[in-house]
Parts: C-alpha cells; structure tokens; sequence
C-alpha cells in the first residue's frame, strides 16, 4: 500500500475513532436540562490533542515500518479531488444549515436569556464541528477511494 | 475512470530488458502506483510526465502513447 494511501486511512480511523467517541458524548450531554459550554470546550481540546496524538504517533509508525515516498502529480491530483469534493460539501452543508436557520428564525438574538440562548448556540457550535469532521473523513474517504480505483 | 489514453508501456518495459516498473518510476520521478495507474490507463499522465516516461525508453511520445478518438 502506497504511503500517501496508508496515511488517508491513519486519518480516517484516528478521526472516526475519537471524534465518534467525542460526538457520543456531546449528543449525551445536549440532552441534559442545563448545558454548558465550558465542558464541550474541554472535551473537544482533549480530544483535537488526542486526535493529534494518535493521527501523528501512527503516522510516525507507518513511516517506520512502510517507508515515506515523495508525492507525485497523481498523488496530487487525487488530493485536489478529494479536498473539492470535500470541502464542497462542508460550505454546502453550512450554508444550507445557516440559511435554514434564519428562514425559520430559530437564532436568537443576544439579548435573549443566557441559559436560554446556551443550548442553541452550543448545538449550532456542535453541528458546525460535526459537518468539519465530516468534511475531513469525506476527504480521506475520497483519497482511499481514488487510490483503491487507481486513478 | 479509464481515460481516452492508451499506451505501449508494459510492451516497451518488456523490450527494454524487462524493465521493473519500480526502476520506471524512479528513472521518471513517480510512485510505482503511479506507473501501474498509467499502464492500466486508469490515470491519464501530465504532457511532461508523458514525455519524461517516452524518453526514458528513448521513443518519441506517440510511440509510447496513442489518443483513442473513438472512446
């Protein structure tokens, strides 16, 4: 398997295995009658280091084991794809969200009672980093994808 | 997706002293995946990586790669 191939799966796995475990537990926690911003912050800092951690001590490992090579037009090409596909999907996603949003008149203006406000605003901060971390395995998933086709 | 690019690659790697795919790759600066992408015309290469790969066999380029108008 192809260096830049290996790499997209350590991303993937690492990605879905801590961000899985971090959206399990804000899902749990948005349900809770009181929500509060700070332990989200906490958990997803905890987790983006984690996430680091495992992303970069596998990669490390790979490179031990498999070797590193340089990458070449087609790696770049795949990656352009992979990346427009990606990302297209993430602006989409948000705007479709945010426009939804306003149409509804969901957002509540700032004025508005803090505890209120909170959970909106911490639900709408989760949505958005769930749509990135989607945007990110969407991305690894398109590299595999392009690697596995071979083309 | 196979692109409209064919090419004679696996027929001048055998004329060449049967010629590894990695050594290709190293002689014109790619992945050995890259080779194999291209031999099997599932990647369709840059003009300059074209004329990297037909020089390595000393060929000119439409010895090495054909268009097919009819794909």
């Amino acid at each position: 398997m192809a260096w830049r191939e290996r790499s997209a799966w350590i991303s993937l796995v690492s990605t879905c295995l801590i961000f899985g475990i971090y959206f399990w537990h804000s899902a749990g926690a948005l349900h809770d009658e009181v929500v509060r911003a700070r332990p989200f912050l906490v958990n997803f800092l905890v987790a983006a280091v984690a996430a680091t951690l495992i992303n970069g001590g596998l990669h490390v490992v790979s490179a031990i084991t498999g070797g590193i090579q340089r990458a070449d037009e087609r790696d770049a090409a795949l990656e352009a794809r992979a990346f427009r596909i990606a990302y297209g999907f993430l602006l989409g996603t948000l705007l479709c969200a945010f426009s939804f949003v306003a149409l509804l008149g969901a957002i509540q203006s700032p004025s508005a009672a803090g505890t209120v406000l909170l959970p909106t605003f911490t639900a709408a901060t989760q949505f958005a980093l769930l749509v990135c971390v989607a945007a990110e395995l969407l991305r690894n998933g398109m590299l595999i994808a392009g690697y596995r086709r071979g083309g | 997706m196979d692109t409209f690019i064919t090419n004679r690659i696996r027929k001048l790697r055998f004329e060449a002293n049967e010629m590894t795919q990695h050594a290709l790759a190293e002689r014109v600066g790619v992945t050995r995946q890259t080779i194999i992408a291209i031999e099997a015309a599932r990647y369709a290469p840059s003009l300059e990586l074209a004329f990297r790969i037909a020089r390595a066999f000393a060929k000119p380029l439409e010895d090495v790669f054909q268009y097919r108008a009819d794909a």
